[in-house]
């Protein structure tokens, strides 16, 4: 059993884009690397066109990668044709509780399918299966009688949850489970996360475009940016110290529920360049206010930062990680 | 700019509008008994969840309003008319000049199959009697102004060859074309990306501070009301439940409900480590409870909350709450911080 | 936390809203028409086929409802039982052109490539042709009869179906439903059958709706050119042809049958839109 449950090496997802009448090939994820642990709740953030929905579509086997490989539990895995055993290890969790679950089936229906197809529990059994997981996601087993549009949108990701759990899968692939609801809903839903991790142990790649959430519930965090990881550590170090431009543009953004009167919110300048033609060197230079010519030259590689304290790994995709000055940030309490 | 009156320049009083379900007679209500106002240069903030009808409130002020849907009581006074009942040619003449609107997917607010710079100088043109040439002046000007890069060229683009962050700068270049007093927000930020997001909420600030306009602003993010607004009003299921200085809202709730927003909302600095929601689910339409709509929900409700009318109240320092546990609350509040 | 998250949803019972005027109009015409046609023998004593050339081209009557056509057969007779031999000619026409544009319409759109093509071209092969032509030859060339009308309605009309559902289909592949259920390693038969058809198929049943309108007409249309279902079954339509002779004289003998036409789809297109609308709320 290695200590990485996935592995991602260099994967490369590419796609056909239409500009106008012609069509560009363009790297939704460009050669892109990193590690989930067993066990850990693993965050990813960006904004669109980070290619970050497009990972976790390569990882449930829903995409398929132009280069590099995806390894899970020490196995590289097959694009797109998997046996349907894997499938049964690696679940996800869809962003739009109105349009993940089967508007005509009830919710028993939905469940019991996936435990005939897969032939996990026995007839007799399916019942209790069910319930027992709906109890795990805190929803109360008449539900399983609804249909969807009889349930609201947290319960809707409830039973969504639920269906991922089904099988008892190691890997759970969340794309932004909880954007799509209210914010006093979205709370539980991200608290049942960290329970079901602490409960069952089940590992979570929880994908996210806001930060503020991905602090609260994930160990380790990556941002990306266009298609490539810009930086890459755990929670505490990386909101404490972040590295790369981008990271702090994206920190600075975020507005505070109790800004100071005197503070402004701070906006980083200019828009994101399209996938299709992309600033040559990095790709964050043409908005980032500490760019000189060598960032326009050589596209930065993914490098270690020196300065986290406890020898965790804290990598950043910029020539002057190690020299950027310490990050204030917004807030008071630093 | 200087307001010349002391008058709000919106008055929404006793505001009540009521839904029809296709297909269905029974009248359900959407929105019952708003009241608040809005200064001259002030920005509001109008925030609430899915179903809290802030919406609605916002798009009857202009009439805009989906079939099935109707005001059916109180008034809405725009520097002293009440629009409710004011006739068609009157809402006409305020477009524009008086109230402009700003909504949350410039997709399909804006024309797409009309260049940008055209939709901006037809918005212009609408209300001053200009030649072609100074309204293109005028447009180029308000497009830079709006942070529009290379202006000349977005100008004659179509709506869907810019991004999210250019489309929303150009509708509110169209929108404020003609100096509106006052300008309503339908969530014009939620569709897009955070960064985005700050540059738009910038650009509003500046404006507002700038034009001297007023703002009405929905959203469902709390955070964006405490950048943009100096007041806001919390709704939940049709009513205002809290009102008051955004500074001391946030601080120090009085309502159950807006603690539960602020607990609910993620903290990206993690002052606070622990992330709680608000049990049950909001009602839907027409299952409304008795008495407070939000006692189901609640850890400090009552018997005495379960029926009856829960109005707002003043609770001094210009805030109000319809709560009548304030009390219990701020104890409870109190004993969780240590 | 173990408060259990969703106490029990609202109302499982849906609430009854009252359906759709169309629907409700639509539905009593041709009910009333169904029930007049399954029930013909006790709302008339007549034989459609019995000839009587004693009483030939009377006037309403006591005795005859509809007065009698010049073979002296009663004109409500055979109106009657003329529709239960067009209704149900024209219902079961409808049925293979639905199942297979449909099947085949979920697979071109869920597929892709080149079967989509292959099977979207051969529709529009068939399409060019004008729908009454190619109905018309093939049944005179398969030789009069009612399977020659099945044969011919199907081959042409299926394509409908399969352009709609293909539409639908289109749509309901990017919903995350469907996805989760490639993500689960489901077949793309049960992908097909179980998740996309429930989805999309009502569009094809509204369409079937005026589909039966265009083939009560076809069927009518036939057997006014002497192609249709055979005689001595009573057709509106060879009711019309043969009363054409008495257009100045006795102008009933064909106008009739036609109105009943007329109502007949009157009341399938109100039940159509109905339909949709009925569909179209959730």
């Amino acid at each position: 059993m290695s200590e990485n449950l996935l592995e991602l090496n260099d994967v490369t997802v590419s796609f056909m884009a239409r500009r106008g009448g012609t069509k560009t090939p363009i790297n939704a994820a460009d050669h892109v690397s990193l590690s989930v642990r067993r066990g850990e709740i693993f965050g990813l953030v960006g904004e669109s066109g980070s290619g970050k929905s497009t990972l976790a579509r390569l990882i449930v086997g829903l995409n398929s990668a132009a280069s590099g490989t995806v390894v899970f539990d020490g196995e590289v895995l097959a694009n797109k044709k998997r046996p349907r055993a894997l499938r049964r290890q690696i679940q996800m969790v869809f962003q739009d509780p109105y349009s993940s679950l089967d508007p005509s089936m009830t919710v028993r229906q939905q469940l019991t399918e996936i435990l005939k197809v897969h032939d996990a529990v026995s007839d007799s059994q399916r019942k209790a299966h069910c319930e027992q997981v709906f109890a795990q996601v805190e929803l109360s087993p008449t539900l399983l009688s609804a249909r969807p549009r009889q349930m609201s949108g947290g319960q809707r990701q409830r039973v969504a949850i639920a269906r991922a759990l089904l099988l008892s899968p190691e890997l759970l692939v969340a794309d932004e489970p909880v954007s799509a609801l209210d914010v006093s809903i979205q709370a539980g839903i991200i608290q049942l996360f960290a329970d079901l991790r602490t409960r069952l142990g089940v590992t979570i790649f929880f994908i996210a475009h806001d930060l503020a959430v991905v602090r609260h519930l994930c160990d380790r965090v990556a941002v990306m940016y266009m298609g490539k990881i810009v930086e890459e550590g755990v929670t505490s170090e990386l909101f404490a110290n972040p590295r790369h431009p981008y990271t702090r543009a994206l920190l600075d953004s975020i507005p505070r529920l109790q800004p100071e009167a005197h503070e402004e919110i701070v906006a980083p300048e200019g828009e994101p360049p399209s996938l299709a033609r992309l600033p040559s060197g990095c790709r964050f230079r043409s908005r980032c206010p500490f760019a000189t010519e060598k960032c326009a030259l050589e596209e930065p590689p993914l490098i270690d930062v020196t300065s986290s304290p406890d020898g965790s790994l804290h990598r950043a995709a910029c020539h002057y990680a190690n020299e950027l000055e310490a990050y204030v940030g917004r807030s008071s309490t630093v | 700019m200087t307001s010349t009156s002391s008058e709000p320049l919106l008055v929404v009083e006793d505001l009540c509008i009521d839904v029809t379900p296709v297909g269905d007679k029974k009248v359900v209500p959407a929105v019952r008994n708003v009241t608040f106002q809005v200064a001259a240069g002030e920005a509001v903030g109008l925030v609430g969840e899915s179903g809290s009808g802030k919406s609605l409130t916002l798009r009857t002020i202009l009439g805009l309003l989906p079939a099935g849907v109707r005001a059916t009581g109180g008034r809405v006074l725009f520097e002293g008319v009440d629009l409710l009942k004011a006739p068609k040619k009157t809402l006409k003449n305020l477009r524009g000049t008086g109230i402009t609107m700003i909504f949350q997917e410039p997709m399909t607010s804006l024309n797409p199959i009309t260049k940008v710079g055209e939709q901006i100088i037809d918005a212009a043109r609408a209300k001053h009697s200009w030649s072609k040439s100074d309204a293109r002046d005028h447009a180029l000007r308000l497009a830079r102004h709006m942070g529009v890069p290379d202006a000349e060229n977005v100008l004659s683009l179509y709506p869907h060859e810019l991004s999210g962050g250019l489309r929303q700068r150009v509708m509110i270049a169209a929108a404020l074309a003609c100096r509106p007093k006052l300008v309503l927000c339908d969530e014009p930020t939620t569709a897009l990306d955070v960064t985005i997001q700050a540059q738009i909420i910038r650009l509003l600030i500046e404006l507002k501070d700038e034009f001297g306009m007023s703002m009405l602003y929905v959203t469902h993010d709390l955070a964006v009301v405490a950048q943009l607004c100096q007041r806001l009003e919390v709704m939940y299921s049709g009513s205002i439940v809290e009102s008051g200085l955004v500074s001391e809202l946030f601080r120090e709730p009085n309502h159950p409900y807006t603690q539960g927003l602020v607990n609910a909302t993620p903290d990206v600095d993690a002052v606070v480590d622990l992330l709680v929601g608000i049990r049950g689910n909001a009602p839907t339409l027409g299952n409304w409870p008795e008495g407070c709509a939000f006692h189901p929900r609640c850890d400090f409700a009552t018997e005495e909350c379960q029926s009856g009318e829960f109005p707002l109240r003043d609770t001094g320092d210009g805030r109000a709450s319809a709560c009548i546990h304030i009390d219990r609350l701020h104890e409870s509040t109190r004993q969780a911080t240590p | 936390m173990t408060d259990l998250v969703a106490a029990p949803a609202p109302k499982l019972r849906r609430k009854f809203r009252r359906p759709p005027t169309t629907l409700i109009v639509g539905g009593s015409i041709i009910g009333f028409i169904v029930l007049l046609a399954i029930f013909a023998p006790l709302v008339t004593s007549y034989n459609p086929t019995t000839i009587n050339l004693l009483t030939p081209l009377q006037s309403p009557s006591a005795a005859h409802w509809l007065g009698t056509d010049q073979l002296g057969r009663d004109i409500w007779t055979r109106l009657v039982y003329g529709a239960r031999t067009d209704l149900s000619v024209a219902f079961i026409a409808v049925l293979t052109p639905f199942a297979v544009g449909t099947v085949l319409g979920a697979i071109a759109g869920y597929l892709g490539g080149w079967l989509d093509n292959l099977i979207m071209r051969i529709a529009d092969v068939v399409v060019a042709f004008p729908f009454y032509v190619l109905v018309i030859v093939l049944v005179f060339l398969l030789g009069p009869g009612t399977s020659s009308i099945y044969i011919a309605i199907s081959v042409v009309s299926w394509i409908s179906y399969a352009r709609i559902i293909r539409g639908s289909t289109l749509v309901a592949k990017n919903q995350e439903y469907v996805l989760a259920a490639q993500l689960q390693g489901f077949s793309t038969l049960r992908i097909i059958m179980r998740h996309i058809l429930p989805n999309v198929i009502s569009q094809a049943i509204v369409f079937a709706m005026s589909d039966i309108v265009n083939d009560i007409l076809a069927i009518v249309t036939l057997g006014y050119l002497g192609l249709g279902i055979p005689p001595p079954a009573p057709d509106w339509g060879e009711m019309m042809a043969s009363g054409q002779q008495f257009l100045t004289t006795h102008w009933e003998l064909s106008t009739i049958p036609g109105f009943a036409v007329v109502i007949t789809g009157l009341g399938l297109s109100l039940f159509g839109d109905g339909l949709n609308e009925l569909l179209g709320r959730n």
